[in-house]
């Protein structure tokens, strides 16, 4: 499986384009906007001005905002949109360049799948976390420059704290993440195609991130003020209240316009459990579906 | 008693449902042994890709099974010693040569730089080995194709097609390649071919479908000597001979093959051809010289394929 899961990297970096426009863009325009903002602060009072308004005023809330616009909505409706198409073209990717049928042959179906969600959940992992890296060192070089100060000074306290919330929040992004990737595998086998799968797949992601407005429509459209409740079982209401009793110690609370929700107050091991059933599921389905596809391309 | 390395029993595979079904292979049912370079030909759309794409797992059968060294292709333990090149050398554009043989080694489980390093050698490629496969003619994939094919050092090569978009020169190659593979390495070859010419200078047998059919399977030599051939014949007087050959087997010379009043050519299956020497010479006709013309595997070819379509639309 590790064999499986290196020729999986080696292809996935290895596609250069890609992964520059999709997964590096992010670290590399974030260095390249913080770096350009530095330079003219230097060079213009206004710019200094407004380098000093830029940002949350915190080295950490600005490293963590990378990883939340995986998890909440209306952010994630944007910030999974590059990781999932960047997906959704690596797995439409094998059926368009016709290269399935080297590699199906060559091992089990359900191991080359794992792998590749592997390999790139663990790409957009490391361009994630470069990303907060540059979200918070380059704002603080920014103002450090100008003798101005920018979130709490670094101490062990500081930085085992800081340390800790990254933790936390990574891990609800990786279930961001985990939920997207089967989004892009499911897309791709239906459709074979990177077109196909980039439209398909990003259907499912909005449809994932507009669920509460969604089932508002449906609860008008079919008068049925109950409906609202299943909000409760959708990903992303799971993925906010895993957060919010990870950061804030209590239940992520929702518009539930009049009607009593169904559990009311919905723990963190009941998150955890729909958002096991709902990766769980979504991953056994893309592995049910492309162990009975027919490689005929 | 070894198994044989392919078996395929009543295989039957259709595409579709209701109106739109396609029975692409019919109640295919062949057998190839360890050691033989075996031609499995057939027009477009005959079944030998599909036919192909089961035994490597690609496609289910719809019924009927498929065994390689009698094991079912469904398992992955089948796949162990087999390589396959199937329908054309597709590989990773972006990547180079060498990066496509690595992931592909490793796909399979492992990691021989040293053996990437000396298939790359034999197909030719070391200097382009680090360049993008994208920028590759449809030749320079083909055999990056075959070294893929290699890469475990199977015992059994299916190749479909493999000298699909090659140059005469590549064709040339590809035969060697194929002969040399079968011949010095002691591999099976499973060759699905348009290039007529060159599986019947390399394969020991063939099998001929159209329409998922089986029309026939055999020795390469006897299927062509078992088939009706041109005789020809030097013989005087070649009045007398024409007599003689019309009065026994009707009308089964060719008056354009006449030539210098000397030379006659008939078609008759060839083991009529002692016969016919000994009523000539029972009629006083002196024979000089018999020769066959054989037929050609293409001539087989076509002519097996036409019966059969015409077969299909009687």
């Amino acid at each position: 499986m590790l064999k499986l899961y290196q020729a999986e990297w080696r292809k996935v970096f290895a596609n250069f384009k890609l992964t520059s426009f999709l997964i590096w863009i992010l670290p590399i325009g974030y260095f390249a906007f913080h770096s350009v903002m530095i330079l003219l602060s230097l060079l213009s009072g206004t710019v200094q001005a407004g380098v000093e308004a830029f940002g949350l005023g915190d080295w950490r809330t600005d490293s963590l905002t990378i990883w939340n616009m995986l998890i909440f909505f209306p952010a994630n409706l944007f910030g999974r949109m590059l990781p999932l198409a960047f997906m959704a073209v690596v797995f439409a990717g094998e059926y368009q360049w016709r290269t399935l049928k080297n590699i199906v042959p060559r091992t089990k179906r359900w191991k080359l799948l794992l792998a590749k969600m592997a390999a790139l959940i663990s790409l957009v992992m490391v361009s994630m976390l470069l990303t907060a890296l540059i979200a918070s060192i380059m704002p603080v070089t920014g103002h450090r420059i100008h003798d101005l100060p920018y979130g709490p000074t670094l101490s062990a306290q500081v930085l085992g704290d800081f340390l800790l919330d990254t933790v936390r929040t990574a891990l609800i992004a990786l279930i961001s993440l985990l939920n997207i990737v089967s989004y892009a595998a499911i897309a791709a086998i239906l459709t074979r195609s990177i077109l196909g799968g980039l439209l398909v797949s990003f259907g499912f992601a909005v449809l994932d991130a507009t669920s509460l407005g969604f089932l508002l429509l449906l609860r008008g459209l079919l008068n049925k003020p109950e409906l609202i409740n299943l909000y409760q079982f959708t990903p992303t209401y799971n993925l906010s209240n895993l957060h919010a009793w990870l950061f804030l110690g209590k239940t992520q609370h929702f518009i539930s316009a009049g009607v009593a929700p169904l559990i009311a107050e919905p723990s963190f091991w009941f998150s955890a459990l729909v958002l096991a059933i709902w990766i769980g599921g979504l991953i056994a389905l893309s592995l049910w579906l492309f162990q009975r596809q027919e490689i005929t391309e | 008693m070894p198994a044989p390395a392919i078996r395929i029993e009543h295989l039957t595979k259709v595409f579709g449902k209701g109106d739109q079904a396609v029975q692409a292979v019919r109640d295919l049912t062949l057998e190839v042994d360890a050691g033989q370079v075996f031609g499995f030909l057939g027009p477009n759309g005959a079944g030998k890709s599909t036919t192909i794409r089961v035994l490597m797992d690609l496609i289910r059968p719809t019924q009927g099974e498929a065994f390689l060294f009698g094991i079912p292709t469904s398992s992955l333990d089948s796949r162990n010693k087999v390589g396959a090149l199937v329908e054309g050398a597709d590989f990773y554009p972006f990547m180079s040569a060498w990066d496509n043989l690595v992931v592909l080694d490793r796909t399979s489980g492992s990691y021989q730089p040293d053996r990437i390093s000396e298939l790359i050698d034999s197909v030719g490629l070391s200097e382009r080995a680090r360049q993008r496969v994208g920028g590759f003619s449809t030749g320079m994939k083909q055999r990056l194709g075959l070294a893929a094919a290699l890469l475990n050092d199977p015992v059994l090569l299916i190749l479909d097609e493999p000298t699909n978009g090659l140059d005469p020169g590549g064709i040339q190659e590809m035969r060697t390649f194929i002969g040399e593979q079968a011949h010095t390495f002691g591999k099976t070859v499973f060759l699905s071919s348009h290039m007529l010419n060159e599986v019947e200078q390399v394969c020991d047998r063939v099998a001929i479908i159209n329409k998922g059919l089986l029309l026939m399977e055999g020795q390469v030599g006897t299927l062509l000597e078992s088939d009706v051939s041109q005789i020809r014949l030097q013989v005087r007087p070649i009045g007398r001979a024409c007599k003689v050959i019309t009065a026994h087997w009707g009308d089964v010379l060719d008056p354009a093959e006449i030539l210098d009043d000397r030379w006659l050519t008939l078609t008759l299956p060839s083991d009529q051809t002692p016969i016919v020497v000994a009523e000539l010479v029972k009629a006083n006709v002196q024979v000089f010289q018999v020769t066959h013309n054989r037929r050609s595997l293409e001539e087989l070819f076509i002519a097996v394929t036409n019966n059969a379509s015409e077969g299909v639309h009687a």
